[in-house]
Parts: structure tokens; sequence; C-alpha cells
């Protein structure tokens, strides 16, 4: 079954096309259906608000569609790729950019439906911040599509650099794991960008008085949320600039794909989980303004130690891309480094999900007594975060032994 | 309450042709400047991507009802329906545009898909009259 | 490329290893974590009982941590043992 080059090539398109249109639409339809419940649900409690509800429901769907709409963009660019002459590799470097886009779309389209709900709920409940409430709602939303903006830059360069200088073998491992790295851990962040959005507009319609002060500490949980995507980015970049030309082709693909799973995967649980964190955090300051330092400061270092896991993650990642590996024709020689790029990748999820939940429900505790209890707790919840890093760190050890001692 | 939300109306028809308006002013008043200067293949881009968007606009205005059903199955299911109908529209006017490259810049057409996103955030931070006083409620 | 078998179970073994540890981080992880966050909103409520309420945690923990540990216990074999 020999196909020519150039039907592999606009095959990969049209694949990565269907994935980045495909998950771009999921994303847009799971924010979107969010709002429209919680609206419905808002004129319910009050329908003389109807109209202003629906038109507010209006404006943060179409800017929640954004991501969708660069996942379209991409997708259509795909179909339309002239693949005359394009060298194998740029099969997979299509399929990546597909990829890329499409997972990075699911995370920010659900994440914009959390701040268009919540701003719905307000207007129902407190007509007379309604401005106020789609004035945040439009910030939050936008912010939450910068993980898809990541997703959308690597697709871009995947699309449209020259990869011609780049070995097949294990070029194509490279851009697939660049592809994958940006992709997943921009699902996290999108989904972890939007909570706090969501419920900075909630408190704001409960406190319209600290607007600013809510404001500020939304954004500053939501910049932190993205840290994961970024790193996510790093590595994308690092697989795509890096000329594989002086390593062996049979065990460095392995590595490379593994390098691009353990940072895509692990960023996905940290992601959320600072999501969690700086969504409580906005919802305790609108409830006590006046406790928002301590309340900020804790979740700061809750989101800190909450992101360790993309960090092993990370760690993982530079020690497979840039340790070279002897030339090896065996399967064991694929299989440790491919394994150890797994194990990290998805031991990086649960810690940093559970951390995140730890520090939320902590900040959460904080901002109703925050003079009183605030150091007491905050050691207790580094405590218990520790604990739960420790299958982290299992994985960690698992995939240092697979690299190191196999 | 339930009569009341499924025979509720769309946001009102003047909100969303202001901002239809607005959006096409935008594109067309872009793509006015780009003609003048010189670049006319963006020009074109910008118009056809700006069309789109306000269509993919108005189309969602439509729909929106529907999707509020208080029967969560069917509500989702109409969102779904929503953004594969709005998206495939997007996609033709982008479809246009790749297929004649020397006549409309693809590129162009693609930023033009989000003028109505630009007309709602310029309009919040730079005034805030289309997107209503309390008083525009309705 | 003619695949030994001796190699093709011992690439399987070191595949299940980093299968093994890497989706049973997940359960444990997420579970402790929602321990102690609800242990620190109990003693939000009730500071007094601190201690009491930080060991409970522990001990919950340390629970929820045993199918961690299978999970690194089959890992380990698969990688040294098989």
């Amino acid at each position: 079954m020999a196909f020519s080059t150039e039907t592999w090539v606009q095959a990969a398109s049209f694949l990565g096309a269907g994935f980045s249109v495909g998950f771009g639409a999921i994303g847009a339809a799971l924010g979107e259906g969010y709002a429209a419940g919680n609206a419905s649900r808002a004129i319910g409690k009050n329908p003389a608000m109807g109209g202003a509800i629906l038109k507010n429901m209006l404006i943060g769907q179409a800017v929640a569609e954004s991501a969708g709409i660069f996942a379209l963009v991409i997708a259509m660019l795909l179909v339309f790729m002239d693949v005359q002459g394009a060298p194998m590799i740029e099969a997979w470097s299509l399929l990546a950019s597909g990829l890329a886009m499409g997972l990075s779309a699911i995370g920010s389209g659900a994440g914009g439906g959390f701040p268009a709900a919540e701003a719905c709920l307000g207007i129902a409940d407190n007509p007379p911040t309604q401005n106020a409430l789609t004035t945040n709602m439009l910030i939050g939303s936008a912010v939450c599509q910068t993980p898809a903006i990541f997703g959308m830059v690597v697709a871009f360069m995947l699309m449209f650099m020259d990869w011609s200088g780049q070995p097949l073998w294990p070029g194509w491992a490279a851009v697939m794991g660049a592809g994958l790295s940006v992709g997943l851990a921009a699902i996290g962040s999108g989904v972890g960008s939007g909570m706090p959005a969501g419920a900075a507009t909630g408190g704001m319609a409960r406190q319209p008085g600290a607007a600013t002060t809510i404001r500020t500490n939304m954004l500053i949980g939501s910049a932190v949320s993205q840290t994961p995507a970024i790193f996510g980015m790093v590595v994308a970049f690092m697989l795509m600039f890096v000329d594989w030309n002086g390593t062996p082709a049979w065990p460095t693909w392995a590595s490379l794909l593994g390098a691009g799973l353990a940072t895509g995967l692990s960023a996905i649980g940290p992601g959320i989980g600072n999501g969690f964190t700086a969504q409580e955090a906005s919802a305790g300051i609108a409830r006590v303004p006046e406790s928002s330092s301590t309340v900020t400061t804790t979740m700061l270092i809750g989101q800190t130690v909450a992101q360790s896991t993309v960090i092993y993650g990370f760690l993982v990642s530079l020690i497979l891309m840039f340790i070279p590996r002897e030339a090896s024709e065996t399967m064991v020689a694929w299989a440790a480094p491919l394994s150890a790029g797994i194990c990290m990748g998805f031991g990086g999820i649960g810690p940093g999900v559970g951390e995140g939940l730890a520090a939320a429900y902590t900040v959460n505790r904080i901002a109703r007594d925050y003079e009183g209890v605030g150091v007491l707790l905050t050691r207790v919840m580094l405590v218990g975060q520790a604990v739960s890093e420790s299958t982290g760190i299992y994985a960690l050890i698992v995939s240092l032994l697979l690299l190191f001692v196999i | 309450m339930n009569a009341t939300v499924s025979k509720t109306e769309g946001p009102s028809n003047l909100f969303v042709r202001q901002v239809i308006t607005r959006a096409l002013l935008f594109a067309v008043g872009g793509a006015l400047i780009l003609t003048v200067a010189g670049q006319a293949g963006w020009a074109r881009g910008l118009a056809l991507g700006g069309l789109a968007s306000a269509a993919n606009f108005l189309v969602m205005s439509w729909l929106l009802p529907r999707a509020l059903d208080p029967a969560q199955r069917r509500g989702q299911a109409f969102t779904v329906v929503s953004v594969v109908v709005r998206f495939g529209l997007m996609a033709v006017a982008l479809a246009v545009a790749l297929s004649m490259p020397q006549r409309v810049t693809p590129l162009a057409a693609a930023a033009g898909l989000f003028t109505v996103q630009f007309t709602l955030l310029s309009d919040r931070f730079l005034g805030g009259r289309l997107l209503g006083t309390t008083s525009e409620s309705r | 490329m003619a695949i030994e078998g001796a190699d093709l179970v011992r690439a399987a073994a070191l595949m299940g290893a980093g299968i093994s540890m890497g989706l049973g981080a997940i359960g444990p992880g997420v579970g402790e974590g929602f321990a102690a966050g609800k242990a620190c909103e109990a003693i939000g409520r009730n500071p007094k009982e601190a201690g009491l309420l930080t060991r409970t945690m522990l001990v919950g923990q340390a629970v929820s941590e045993s199918t961690g540990i299978y999970s690194l216990v089959v890992a380990l074999l698969l990688i040294f043992v098989v």
C-alpha cells in the first residue's frame, strides 16, 4: 500500500483540520451551553430582567466563542494548504498543528462559559450592577482565551515553518510532541482561567462596592493559572527549534514524544487546581473585601505549591530532550523514555488538582476569618498539600528510574 | 414560569441591530481605508470576514431562545446545533477567501471574523453607549 | 526488524510500569487534596481542635495513599523484577 508523500500529507492536513475544528466546536458548545443553562435559571429567578439577561448572554457567548473561531481559521487553513512537494515530515506537523489548536480551544471555550453564566445570574439577583458585570465578564472571558492563543501561535508555526531541514525520524516525534505539549497544557489553563472569572463576576453582583479589589484578585489568580500553559508552550518551542539532525533516530523519537506528553499532560492538573484556588479566592474576597491581602497572599502560596507537578513534568521533558541516548534498535530503548513521559504526564494531574482544591477550601475559610486563623490554616494547608504531592513524587521517581536505571 | 421562558424572545432586536450596524461599519470602514492604502485584497478579506462575523452574531441571536429550553438535554442539543450551523457559515466565508487568495486575502478574512468581538470590547471600553445604561435594559 | 520475544516482553513491562504509576497517581492526588481542603475548612470553623483535625486529616490521607503505593509497588516490580 504505497501512497505518494503528497497523499499522506494531504490526508494528514484534513485530519488535523478535523481535530482542530472538532475540538474547537466542542469547547465552544460546552461553554455556551453552560452559559445558556444558567441564563435559563437566571430568567426563572427574575423574569422581568429577561431582556437584559439574554443580551448579556449573547455578548458573553460571542466572546467565549473566540477560541472556537481561532480553531476554525486554523482548520480552514489546513484544508486549503498547498501540499505540493512537501516532505513527509510535513504530514506530522500539519496533524500536530490541528491537535495543538483544537485541544487548546477546548479549555478556553469551556472556561469562557463560567463568567457568562455568573454574569447572567448576577443580573437576575442584582439588576443595577449589570454594566459592571458585563464589563467584568468581557475582561474575564477575554483573558480566558489566552491559552488558545498560545495554541494558535504554535499551530501557525507548525503549519508554516520549513521542516525540510529536520530529519523525518525523530523529527516527526518532535513536531507531534510540540503540538501535544501546548494543546494539552492549554486545556487545564483555559478552564482554570475561566473559573476565577466566573466567581469574580458572581461576587461583584453580591458586593458591587468591592469591584476593583475583586477584579484585581481575579486577574492575578487567572494569570497564575496560565503558567502551566506557558510551560507547555516553552517545551513546544524547544521541540520545534532544536536541530535534531545529529541524534540517533530510533530511541530519540520516543524521548521527544515523551517530552511533549510529560509537560502537556502534567500541566492539566495544576491548571485546573489553580483555577479552583483562584475561584474560591475571588468568591471569598467578594464576601469579605477587607480580607483581600491575606487571601491573595494565601492564594498565591497555594497556587505556587500546586504547580510543582508541572515543574516535575518540565524537568522530565528537559531530561528527555537534552540528555542524549545511544542508538539502539531494541524495543526497550524506546519503551523506557516513552513510558517515563507518560508516567510523569499522568502523574502530574492528580496532585495538581488535589493541591488546588486544598488551597481553595483554605482561602475560602481564611476570607471568613482573616485576622484569626490565617497562619494556622496556611500551615495546615501546606502540610496537606505536601502529603498530596506524594503520588506525584512517586511518579517522578518511576520516571527517573525509567530514564536512568534501565 | 416555564411557559415564560420558552416564549421569551431573543434579546431586544434593537440591541442586535445596533451591534451589527456598528460591526459592519467597522468592517466597511476598515476596508475603505485599506483600499485607499492600495491593499485591495486585504480590504475585500476584511469586508468578507466582517460580514460573516455579523451574520454569525445574527444567527446566534435567532437560535438563542431555543437554547434556553428548560429541559436540559434539549437546550444543550440546541447549543450544539447553533455552534455547528454558525461555524459552517463562517467556514464558507473562509473557504471563499482561501480558494481565491489573489483576490481576497485569507488572513484578512480571518481577522474580519472577529469584528463583532472587537465591536463589543471596544464599545465597553470606549464609552459604553451601545451596551446600554441601566435605563436601556430592554 | 526481527523483534526478540524477550525484548518485547521487557518493553511491555516498562510501558506498563509507566502507565501504572501515571494513572495510579491521579486518584490519591485528588482525594488527598480534597481531604486537606476539608480539614482546613473544619479547622477554620473550630481552631481549638486543630491538633485533632490535623491528625485526622493525615490518617485519612494515609489511607487514600494506599492505592498510590500499590501502583508504585507494581511499577517497581515491573521495572526490576519482571
